[in-house]
């Protein structure tokens, strides 16, 4: 566990698209908090709503959430009564370091997370850091905790990397379409499709102009 | 492997095997199940290589 800094936050963006966004993102509200989970890459997966199975009978007993917040490589903090947890990306107060959570404390989070399951989502809001780069997200809960998803500075390729895919900063599952944030202030929402659908394109909201 | 790396890579096998979101998320959490089983890959934290995910998402989609 490490003492996290809370991003520098400029200001709550208020402009077309992002207030779009932002509506998207009050779908959470309501929604109670279910458990947390690690993906491979240390993904953090935050699950709220209604249980629901997976669509892969190689998953047949992993259940999810029906609202899922994937923070991607993004670094996150979780403030609660507890005290505050995060990823990497921050300090770490013994070493002065950056360092990734061990497994045991991984286990820990998922096992007994901060947030008590059921507590309901009363607020997700959503920023622009003090960049103009990023959308940063807080998902704030009737107990009191927060979740705060900050997303990496601008990073360059290490040796290897080339021709792999561009990530979103975070992402949301929904009942009604997948949330793709990032990089930068894109971001796009794809309804979900149901079997009498017709192929439509996915809603690219755009890119902002840092102000 | 940096995180993000593990999961560009995760990213670009589910766009090879024209996996929606859903899906690469599953194929994502398979993975991670495939490592609590004790199956690793060859990268020398135990992750597994391009290769190894593409082996992996034929396994994940039922082809082998």
């Amino acid at each position: 566990m490490t003492t996290a800094t809370i991003p520098d936050i400029r200001s709550r963006r208020d402009s077309g698209n992002l207030s779009e966004l932002q509506t998207l993102l009050d779908r959470l509200i309501g929604e109670p908090f279910r458990f947390l989970r690690f993906t491979y890459g240390d993904e953090l997966t935050i699950h709220f709503g209604e249980l629901e199975p997976s669509r892969s009978p190689k998953l047949k007993d992993t259940m999810f959430g029906a609202f899922m917040l994937g923070v991607r490589a993004s670094s996150w903090a979780i403030t609660s009564a507890a005290g505050t947890v995060c990823s990497d990306g921050f300090r770490d107060p013994v070493s002065g370091g950056e360092r990734r959570l061990t497994k045991e404390e991984k286990v820990g989070l998922e096992t007994n997370p901060p947030i008590p399951a059921g507590c309901d989502v009363v607020a997700a809001v959503l920023f622009v850091n003090a960049s103009g780069q990023h959308l940063v997200l807080e998902v704030m809960l009737a107990d009191g905790s927060s979740i705060w998803i900050t997303p990496p500075s601008t990073e360059v390729d290490e040796p290897g990397d080339d021709g792999l895919p561009e990530i979103a900063d975070w992402e949301l599952f929904t009942p009604n379409g997948f949330l793709s944030v990032g990089p930068g202030l894109a971001w796009s929402f794809e309804p979900k499709k149901t079997p009498s659908d017709t192929p439509r394109p996915t809603a690219d909201c755009g890119q902002q102009s840092p102000p | 492997m940096g995180r993000k790396r593990d999961i560009r890579q995760i990213d670009a096998i589910a766009a090879e095997f024209g996996m929606d979101a859903e899906e690469r998320r599953d194929f994502g959490n398979f993975i991670e199940d495939c490592k609590g089983r004790g199956e690793y890959g060859s990268e020398p934290d135990g992750d597994f290589t391009f290769a190894e995910l593409r082996e992996k998402a034929r396994e994940f989609r039922g082809e082998r």
